[in-house]
């Protein structure tokens, strides 16, 4: 698990800080949007890491900005759930953001979900993976989605995630046996 | 229908499913997110630039009065500027005369030498007469 998909990342370093966020934009806020659920929160702090990110480290090297980008990324979300632990404890008789994003989640039933000649079943499996994905602790998410998806080394992910590399090694082991035994079982997806 | 776990399997069947997803999201929010790309970069462009100025600001204001009226400058440059002060507007009342420029470039010639001896002893004879009488 140590070599991971880190070393598949391409070489080519990002022209310039545009460029940069460009590529990731959609990633960075597909897993914000998985930990604070509604839109409007996820482009709030995509935006304001973006911001920190360009103001702060525009001088570091450019293959350093993407652990970088998501440790600042990483920081605002949970600087997020602190803020909305403290609004819940003094006002726990109004409706938290947390509630009203549970209805507006990653997936909207009510718009297809894919392009019109996508298999239903292709359709559903790739809902089964959002909401499972969503279901993980935040913790075990994210050390998933930085190892398999944006190919970030097991010692960069620890960087990010601030944890030692024992730890992301089990989050990501924990996260995927999850995955692997819901997706198993619901869908019969050979893994 | 299973088979041994294989994580890098399972990887590219989430990664694919995810990406797919991204695909597929709505214009609306691929505009929010290029929106929100633009905003921060004009955002933090307009703060470089916003405190470089107040950095140049700073300095020079610093330089120009918190610099020049420090307690330590002033303790420093006052007793200096006044005994500067004191050793250029310092005139001793005794002075010697300087020689005339004339004495140290000419020769005096040794005719003049006789003739002052002659008269310091003219001159010497009658104050004695004086005394005499």
């Amino acid at each position: 698990m140590t070599a991971g998909p880190a070393h598949e990342k391409c070489d080519t370093a990002p022209l310039d800080m545009d460029f940069f966020l460009a590529q990731i934009e959609k990633k960075a806020y597909t897993m914000v949007k998985m930990s604070v659920g509604g839109h409007a929160d996820a482009i709030d702090l995509l935006q304001d890491s973006m911001f920190k990110l360009v103001v702060k480290y525009a001088d570091k090297p450019a293959q350093e900005w993407k652990p970088l980008f998501y440790r600042i990324l990483r920081n605002r979300i949970n600087d997020w759930h602190r803020q909305q632990k403290l609004k819940n404890m003094l006002f726990f008789w109004i409706p938290t953001d947390a509630d009203k994003n549970q209805d507006d989640m990653l997936v909207d039933e009510s718009k297809p979900l894919g392009k019109p000649e996508e298999s239903l079943d292709v359709a559903q499996q790739r809902e089964t993976v959002l909401n499972e994905l969503s279901a993980l602790s935040e913790k075990q998410r994210q050390c998933f989605l930085l190892r398999s998806w944006e190919g970030l080394s097991v010692a960069e992910t620890s960087k990010i995630m601030g944890c030692s590399q024992g730890s992301v090694k089990t989050h990501y082991f924990r996260a995927a046996n999850k995955l692997r035994k819901v997706l198993g079982e619901v869908h019969e997806i050979i893994i | 229908m299973k088979s041994l776990f294989d994580p890098k399997h399972l990887e590219k069947q989430i990664n694919s499913h995810l990406d797919k997803a991204n695909e597929a999201l709505s214009e609306d929010i691929q505009n929010d997110i290029h929106q929100a790309r633009v905003m921060a970069i004009a955002q933090a462009k307009l703060k470089v630039n916003t405190l470089s100025d107040s950095t140049a600001r700073r300095i020079v204001s610093n330089i120009s009065l918190r610099h020049m009226f420090s307690k330590k400058v002033i303790y420093t440059t006052t007793p200096i500027a006044l005994a500067l002060l004191i050793l250029v507007s310092y005139q001793p009342t005794k002075t010697i005369p300087a020689l005339p420029m004339g004495l140290y470039s000419e020769d005096v010639p040794m005719e003049d030498l006789a003739m002052l001896e002659d008269l310091e002893f003219a001159d010497w004879l009658a104050e004695q007469q004086e005394v005499l009488h």
